[in-house]
């Protein structure tokens, strides 16, 4: 699937009530503004909307040649040991269209209580696999309909070498070279680590910011966050928002001096940023071997943001 | 004989019917409202029976029952106010969305781990609401 995603597309569509943009690891897609994300793993969203799960995906990149039957057999004795009854199934006429990109085979269980609709999709482009089910509860109104709108959306490649993540309220474009470490949505604290080639990249979300920032200010907060690492916080000029960014001191002699320069320091840079308009705070940490620049900080900065607002600088696909 | 397996079936609750339950402040519970706006919760402290047996046949008098002191911060006492004895935890967690600008879902997990602790002391109960 050639079709691209831009980053000012994807912040639009999150903010636009409605419908929102889901972006993670990779996959990209677009769903009812009320399924949120129930279970969050490296591949696989579990979303879920008021009356319970109603569409999940997993997706993984394939090494050897793609066995639809045997991904097929496998999701059907999981299946089958929750007592119910699994069928491949031809994909009905709006999919069909919605999934044209991929080697696509429909699929569909059912175990009274609970059943499932889906499709196994393969990407020949990237060589990826997604397994896309959309759950529905014999009560709750048929979600066929968005199931075929969720589809057409589905990306699961970029062309421009970056990544976009997008859950709750964050929005996130950045270079593939960062991939997924772990990752911690609690409540008023999301924290997403990446690792990269001599890189480490934190991304931070906290709300309610009136909350954490009554009685200190961000530079005194971004100081409980470095904790232990010795940054020296000073205000930011020039961005859109109340922010700091902690370095760490100069090396001191030559002795430090030699040390940076052969990489047996520690560098690390912290930016905190007030999103005042919607009661949040943002942070991003890099860390490495070798020094980081503020160029640096600032091109991996750009690329996130709040879900829906501007960005900072450019961070739209050049597609 | 074989060991039959515990039936969970009639015990699991859905996430609807958790979120349609109705937190229920406990009657012996008293509030004082701090002068920076938090919430001081004052609830009896009742020794356990075991204790309590224990520390008489020791030759111990039955001690004054005590009071324990809960002060809750900004975001507790902004739920606590909303505890009507009327109000879901739905719409007590859609009203702290809207109050806090916070996602709902987000607001959710915020409102229902919070009176999970305030039940877990004691201090609420949840009577049992109608699923939206």
């Amino acid at each position: 699937m050639g079709r691209d995603l831009g980053f000012d597309a994807l912040r639009r569509d999150s903010g636009s009530g409605e419908w929102k943009t889901i972006a993670w690891n990779g996959v990209c897609f677009e769903a009812p503004a009320d399924w949120e994300p129930a279970r969050i793993g490296r591949r696989h969203l579990l979303l879920e909307a008021a009356p319970g799960p109603v569409m999940e995906i997993k997706w993984a990149a394939v090494t050897g040649r793609f066995s639809e039957r045997g991904q097929l057999r496998s999701l059907g004795g999981r299946v089958a040991r929750r007592g119910a009854a699994f069928r491949k199934t031809a994909l009905p006429e709006d999919w069909r269209a919605a999934v044209k990109g991929f080697d696509a085979q429909g699929f569909q269980w059912d175990a009274g209580d609970e059943r499932a609709m889906g499709a196994l999709l393969y990407c020949r482009g990237c060589r990826t696999a997604s397994l896309v089910q959309f759950l529905e509860r014999p009560a709750a109104a048929s979600i066929a309909r968005d199931a075929a709108r969720v589809l057409a959306s589905l990306r699961d490649h970029r062309s421009d070498d970056r990544v976009a993540w997008a859950l709750y309220d964050i929005a996130a474009l950045l270079p593939a070279r960062f991939a997924l470490d772990r990752h911690r949505f609690d409540a008023g604290r999301f924290v997403v680590e990446f690792k990269g080639p001599g890189r480490r990249l934190t991304l931070y979300r906290w709300a309610p910011a009136e909350v954490l920032l009554r009685d200190r200010s961000l530079a005194d907060f971004a100081g409980a966050v470095a904790g232990e690492t010795r940054l020296t916080f000073r205000p930011l000029a020039g961005v859109a928002h109340a922010a700091v960014e902690g370095c760490p001191p100069p090396p001191v002699g030559p002795v430090g001096r030699l040390r940076l320069r052969l990489g047996m320091t520690w560098s690390c840079r912290l930016r905190l940023w007030h999103v005042a308009a919607r009661n949040r705070i943002l942070g991003m940490r890099l860390e490495g071997r070798r020094p980081i620049d503020g160029l640096e900080m600032q091109t991996v900065s750009e690329g996130y943001a709040m879900a829906g607002e501007r960005p900072f600088g450019l961070g739209a696909d050049p597609q | 004989m074989r060991w039959r397996a515990k039936d969970r079936s009639a015990s699991v609750q859905t996430r609807s019917e958790a979120l349609a339950c109705i937190p229920v402040k406990n009657r012996e519970v008293r509030e004082q409202r701090l002068a920076n706006g938090d919430v001081l919760v004052l609830y009896p402290v009742t020794v356990r029976p075991w204790m309590a047996r224990l520390g008489r046949w020791l030759g111990a008098r039955d001690a004054a029952p005590r009071t324990g002191k809960l002060q809750l911060d900004r975001l507790g006492s902004t739920v606590w106010a909303l505890l009507d004895g009327q109000t879901s935890l739905r719409r007590i967690a859609a009203a702290f969305a809207e109050s806090q600008r916070l996602e709902r879902k987000e607001a959710e997990v915020a409102v229902t781990q919070f009176i999970r602790e305030l039940g877990r002391r004691g201090l609420v109960g949840l009577r049992e609401g109608t699923p939206r």
